[in-house]
C-alpha cells in the first residue's frame, strides 16, 4: 500500500535568467512501515525532491511538472491552508542541522506544545503533558526539567532527538528525513537512526523517506534505496541486492568508495571527472561523461527504468 | 503554480533593484549637481541681489516677476534660495571635509596600529558619540560664537568620530588581506602600507558615508540658522527664511514652503546618491528583494561536496 | 546571575564615557573666548556679583582644581546656579525634564508603531504596496527636516483644520486629553524621521530572519503562518531592531531640541537653545548634562533589554 506516490517529478531553479532543471522526471513510491533511502552527492537533487514533497521549495524554485500523491491528497494541487494543515500531522520532516532547526529564543518545550496545539487543538496542560511523553520517548534524559530549556543547552544529538519528537508528535504517516545525521557523530548517528526505526516505522507503520549520502546509513536501516545522480534516479533497488549486485555503473563506482568515507566528502575519486553543475548537465545519461561503459548511444539516449533482476530496476543501455 | 507568480514578481524587483541603485546614484548626483551650478552662478542670472528690499511687493504670492514669491520685506524669495544654497553647502563642504580629513587619519591609525593606541583614539569618539548631534553643535556654536567657521568646525567636530569608527572598522577589514600582507613581507614601510595599500581599499565606505553626512550637515546648519545660532540676518540661510516665514505663515505660507522644500531637495539628494553609492559598491548590502533572488540550493548545507546548484550560482554571474 | 554579571560588565564601561562627557561639558565653558563670569553676567555686572560668580565658578583656581569643585558638587546632586534668577539649576530641570521624556516616549511609541508593522509587511512581500511605502518613509523621512516638518503639520492640522493646539503646554497632571493632544503633533513630527530609520531596519532584519533554518522546520511542522512571522520571526528579528532603538535615542533628544522650540514646548531641548542664545551658560552645561546621561541610560537599557530578548545572554532555563 503505497502512503506516498512521487509521479513524473521535475523541479526547476531560476539562476542567470533561466530555469535549469534540478529534479527531471522522477517516480517512485513509498510504502507503509518501511525506510526509502534516497542516495546521492550533494546537488544531485535529492534535497529539492524533498522540498517538492513539502510544497517548501525556496521562492526562486518551482515544481514544473508532475504529481506527488499523499494517499488521496495531491500534494501538488493542494492550497495553503491544506498544506499547512498536513506538515506536521500526516507528512513531517526533519533536517540536517539540528542546531539550527530549533528557534533559539524559545523553550524547547514551548516548540513542542505549540505544534500539538497546532495540529490537534489540545488545551496548554494536556499539549505539555504529551510534550513531556514525547521528550521521555525519543530518550531526553530528565524530560520533565528541560522542557524549560533553550536550544543552546542541548547538544547536536539531543536536539535532534527534540526535532524528532517535533516531528512524530502528531503521528505522521510520512517523515522525510534529510540528512538527519549527517551532523552527528557515529554512535549519535546510529541511535537517531534506531529511533526512526523503532518508534515510527515499527509502532506506528510510518513511511520514511531518508535522504543520505551516506551508504553506510543505508546498509544500517533502510529497505529499499534509490541512488541519484544528476537529477534522475539511475537505480532502485531492496537495499540487499544493492550491495550483493549493483547494476548501473555509477551504483557500482559509489560501493567502491564506500569502504573509505562513504561518498561524504570529495568523494568518488576512483571515478574521473566530476559532478556536472546545473548549468552543464550532458545530453543523453547524464552520467555519460565519467562512465567507464559508455558508448556513442550514452550520449543521446537515456534510458528510463526497467526491471531488470528480481526487486531491481536500473537506467541503462547495458541492461536493454 | 504559486511560486511561479512569486516568482515573477521577485525577477521585477531583482530588475528593479539593480536599476534603481544606478537610478539613485545617478537621480541624486543629478539633484546635486544642478543645484550646485544653479547657486554657484545665481549671480549672473539673477534679477534679483538677496537682500533687494521691495516695498511695494511684500509677501507677494508667486508670480511671473517673483517665481517663488517674495518675503515681508519683499525680497525674492527663489533668488534669496540659491544664495542660501551657498552657505548650506558652503558648511556641508567645509564640515565633511574637515571632518574626513581627521576622522580618516584617526581611523586609519587606530585599524592599522590597533592596540594602546586604537584605545587612546576611539575611547574620546565615544565620548562625543554620546551627545545627540545638534546639542554638540548648539553648544559650540553658543560658547565659541556665531561665525561661519565656528558652525563649520562644530559640525566637523561631530563627523569626526563617525568618519573615524568607519575608517577603522573597513582598515581592520582590509589590513589582513594577502596585497597587503604581500607588501609587508616585501618590507613596505607602515606609512606605505596605510597610503598607498590600505587607504584606496578601505576609504568606499567612508566615502558613501560622506555623501550622507553632507545633507545631515545641510539639516544641521539649517537647524542652528533656524534656532538664531548660525547664520545671522541679514544673511540668506535657509534655516533663517524659514524662521522668519514662521511669523507670516498663514498670509504667507511659501514663505515657509519654498525654504522647507529646498533645504529637503538638498538633503534628498545627498541620501540618494549616498544610497545609490552603497548598493553601487555593496552588492552585499543591497536591498534583500535581490538578495532572496540569489540562487540558493535547498537544504545541501557546505558539509558535502560543492552542489551543483552553488555551481550554477557562481557561474550565473 | 549571569544578567547581573553582565550588567554590571555593561556599567563598568559606561563610567570612562560618563567621566569623559563631564570632562567635555566642564571645558565648553573654558572655550568661550573672554572672561566666562562677564559674558554670563552681561557688561552692566556689577564687580561685586561678578567677583561672586568667579568665585562659586571656581574661576581663579588652576583647571583642574576647577575641573574637581564642580564634579564634587555634581555628585552632590548640586548642578550650579542659573546666576540671572539665582534659582538652583535643579529646580529648573526638574520642571523640564518630564516634558523631554514624555515628547521622546510618545513619539518612540509612534514610530515603533507606523514602523515595525510596515517593515514586517514589506519583508514579507517584497515589491508589494507594503515595500513601495517602507522605501518612501525610508527616505524621505531622513530628508525632511523635522522643524519644517513641525510647521507644516501646524500649519494644515493645528491652523487650518484646527484639530491640535499649534504650541503651548500642558501639563500631564492637570488635563490628561489636552496633555495628549498638546504632544501628538510634536510627538509625530520626531516620530516620523525616527521610524524612517527603523522601517528600513525592520524590513532587513526580518528578511535576514526568515532565511534562517528553524523558519523552515517551524514552516514544516505546520505552523500557522501567523505564528511563524509574528511569534518567531519578530521576535528574533527585534534584537536588531531593539538595538537600533537605543542607538537612535539620541537622535530622538536632539529632534526634541528643535522641535520643542517649534511647538513651544518647555522641555530641556528648549532651555539648552534658550539659555545658550542668552549666554546663561552654566544651566546649559547642566542641560547637556542632562542629555547626555539619558543617552547614555538609554544605552545601558538598550543592552539589559537586548540580553533579556536572549537566553544565552540572560542565562535562562534548566
Amino acid at each position: 500500500m503505497n502512503l506516498l506516490s512521487v509521479q513524473n517529478l521535475r523541479a526547476e531553479f531560476f539562476s542567470g535568467g533561466r530555469w535549469l532543471e534540478a529534479v527531471s522526471d522522477v517516480s517512485f513510491d513509498l510504502r507503509r512501515g518501511e525506510i526509502l533511502g534516497l542516495v546521492g552527492e550533494s546537488g544531485c537533487g535529492k534535497s529539492t525532491i524533498a522540498y517538492s514533497i513539502m510544497r517548501l521549495l525556496a521562492s526562486n524554485a518551482r515544481i514544473s511538472a508532475g504529481e506527488v500523491w499523499l494517499e488521496d491528497v495531491n500534494l501538488t494541487e493542494a492550497d495553503e491552508n491544506t498544506l499547512q494543515g498536513l506538515r506536521g500531522s500526516r507528512l513531517s520532516m526533519i533536517f540536517q542541522d539540528p542546531m539550527t532547526a530549533l528557534d533559539s529564543l524559545f523553550t524547547v518545550g514551548h516548540q513542542v506544545v505549540e505544534t500539538l496545539q497546532e495540529h490537534l487543538g489540545l488545551n496548554l496542560a494536556e499539549a505539555q503533558e504529551r510534550a513531556l511523553a514525547l521528550l521521555r520517548q525519543v530518550g531526553i534524559p530528565a524530560a520533565e526539567e528541560r522542557l524549560s530549556a533553550y536550544p543552546y543547552q542541548f547538544s547536536g544529538g539531543m536536539s535532534q532527538r527534540i526535532a524528532l519528537a517535533i516531528a512524530i508528535s502528531c503521528h505522521p504517516q510520512v517523515l522525510i528525513a534529510d540528512e538527519p545525521t549527517t551532523a552527528l557523530d557515529v554512535t549519535i548517528q546510529a541511535q537517531i537512526l534506531h529511533l526512526i526505526r523503532r518508534l515510527l516505522v515499527e509502532e506506528q507503520g510510518t513511511g520514511v523517506l531518508l535522504i543520505t549520502h551516506d551508504l553506510g546509513v543505508v546498509a544500517q536501516v533502510c529497505d529499499r534505496v534509490a541512488v541519484m545522480y544528476a537529477g534522475k534516479i539511475v537505480e532502485f533497488s531492496d537495499v540487499n541486492s544493492i550491495f550483493k549486485n549493483p547494476l548501473h555503473p555509477y551504483t557500482q563506482a559509489l560501493l567502491k568508495s564506500l569502504p573509505s568515507q562513504g561518498i561524504a566528502r570529495g568523494a568518488l575519486e576512483n571515478i574521473q571527472g566530476r559532478v556536472p553543475s546545473l548549468t552543464d548537465w550532458p545530453t543523453g545519461c547524464h552520467f555519460h561523461p565519467r562512465c567507464i561503459h559508455a558508448r556513442a548511444l550514452c550520449r543521446e539516449k537515456a534510458p528510463p527504468l526497467r526491471s531488470a533482476a528480481e526487486s531491481q530496476e536500473v537506467a541503462c543501455v547495458l541492461y536493454e | 503554480m504559486s511560486a511561479r507568480a512569486g516568482l515573477a514578481g521577485r525577477l521585477i524587483d531583482r530588475l528593479r533593484d539593480g536599476y534603481a541603485a544606478s537610478r539613485s546614484a545617478f537621480v541624486g548626483g543629478a539633484i546635486i549637481a544642478v543645484l550646485v551650478i544653479m547657486t554657484a552662478t545665481v549671480s549672473l542670472y539673477s534679477p534679483y541681489k538677496p537682500d533687494a528690499m521691495d516695498f511695494m511687493a511684500p509677501l507677494s504670492a508667486p508670480t511671473a516677476a517673483h517665481l517663488l514669491g517674495t518675503d515681508n520685506f519683499g525680497r525674492d524669495i527663489l533668488t534669496r534660495v540659491l544664495y542660501g544654497y551657498q552657505i548650506s553647502l558652503a558648511v556641508a563642504l567645509g564640515s565633511v571635509g574637515f571632518g574626513l580629513a581627521a576622522g580618516v587619519t584617526l581611523g586609519l591609525l587606530a585599524g592599522y596600529f590597533g592596540g594602546a593606541l586604537d584605545n587612546i583614539i576611539m575611547r574620546p569618539m565615544d565620548v562625543l558619540m554620546a551627545f545627540p548631534a545638534i546639542v554638540l553643535v548648539v553648544a559650540l556654536t553658543g560658547f565659541v560664537g556665531r561665525e561661519l567657521a565656528v558652525m563649520v568646525l562644530a559640525v566637523a567636530v561631530v563627523y569626526v568620530p563617525i568618519f573615524a569608527r568607519v575608517m577603522r572598522g573597513s582598515t581592520l577589514e582590509v589590513v589582513s588581506e594577502l596585497y597587503v600582507e604581500g607588501a609587508r613581507a616585501r618590507g613596505a614601510s607602515h606609512l606605505r602600507l596605510m597610503l598607498r595599500h590600505i587607504l584606496p581599499n578601505a576609504i568606499a565606505p567612508v566615502l558613501i558615508q560622506a555623501s550622507i553626512l553632507m545633507g545631515i550637515a545641510i539639516l544641521l546648519e539649517s537647524a542652528l540658522s533656524f534656532i538664531g545660532l548660525g547664520t545671522q540676518p541679514p544673511d540668506p540661510s535657509l534655516g533663517l527664511m524659514l524662521s522668519e516665514g514662521r511669523s507670516f505663515m498663514q498670509q504667507a505660507p511659501w514663505m515657509v514652503m519654498v525654504p522647507g522644500l529646498a533645504i529637503s531637495l538638498a538633503v534628498l539628494g545627498f541620501n540618494l546618491l549616498g544610497n545609490g553609492l552603497q548598493d553601487l559598491l555593496n552588492p552585499a548590502s543591497r536591498s534583500a528583494a535581490a538578495k532572496s533572488t540569489d540562487l540558493r540550493g535547498q537544504g545541501d548545507k557546505p558539509s558535502g561536496p560543492v552542489s551543483g546548484v552553488a555551481h550554477a550560482k557562481k557561474e550565473g554571474r | 546571575m549571569r544578567l547581573l554579571r553582565y550588567i554590571g560588565g555593561r556599567l563598568l564601561l559606561l563610567l570612562p564615557v560618563l567621566f569623559g562627557t563631564s570632562v567635555l561639558i566642564f571645558l565648553l565653558l573654558r572655550l568661550i573666548p573672554g572672561d566666562p563670569a562677564q559674558v554670563i553676567l552681561g557688561l552692566r555686572a556689577t564687580p561685586e556679583r561678578l567677583a561672586i560668580v568667579r568665585e562659586e565658578l571656581g574661576l581663579d583656581l588652576p583647571v583642574h582644581l576647577q575641573y574637581g569643585q564642580w564634579l564634587g558638587k555634581l555628585l552632590q546632586g548640586d548642578l550650579g546656579k542659573d546666576f540671572r534668577s539665582n534659582e538652583a539649576v535643579i529646580a529648573l530641570l526638574s520642571v523640564r525634564l518630564p516634558v523631554t521624556i514624555q515628547l521622546t516616549l510618545m513619539s518612540l511609541t509612534m514610530a515603533v508603531l507606523i514602523a515595525v508593522p510596515l517593515g514586517i509587511r514589506a519583508a514579507i512581500k517584497p515589491g508589494g504596496i507594503a515595500d513601495r511605502a517602507s522605501m518612501l518613509l525610508g527616505l524621505f523621512g531622513i530628508s525632511i527636516p523635522d522643524f519644517w516638518l513641525g510647521i507644516m503639520l501646524i500649519l494644515f492640522f493645528a491652523l487650518g483644520l484646527r484639530m491640535f493646539p499649534s504650541s503651548g503646554y500642558v501639563r500631564l497632571d492637570h488635563d490628561l486629553l489636552g496633555n495628549l493632544r498638546a504632544f501628538f503633533l510634536p510627538a509625530l513630527t520626531l516620530a516620523v524621521g525616527l521610524s524612517a530609520v527603523l522601517v528600513r531596519i525592520t524590513r532587513s532584519a526580518v528578511l535576514e530572519v526568515l532565511e534562517l533554518d528553524f523558519v523552515k522546520f517551524l514552516r514544516a511542522k505546520g505552523l500557522r503562518e501567523q505564528l511563524v512571522i509574528y511569534q518567531h520571526v519578530l521576535r528574533n528579528a527585534s534584537i536588531p531592531i531593539v538595538t537600533v532603538i537605543g542607538l537612535q535615542f539620541g537622535y530622538l533628544l536632539g529632534g526634541a531640541v528643535i522641535v520643542e522650540e517649534v511647538f513651544s514646548l518647555p522641555g530641556v531641548g528648549r532651555l539648552i537653545v534658550s539659555y545658550t542664545l542668552e549666554r546663561n551658560y552654566p544651566v546649559v552645561q547642566a542641560g547637556m548634562l542632562v542629555v547626555a546621561f539619558l543617552f547614555i541610560i538609554v544605552n545601558l537599557a538598550t543592552d539589559v533589554i537586548y540580553a533579556l530578548l536572549n537566553p544565552k545572554i540572560r542565562g535562562a532555563g534548566t
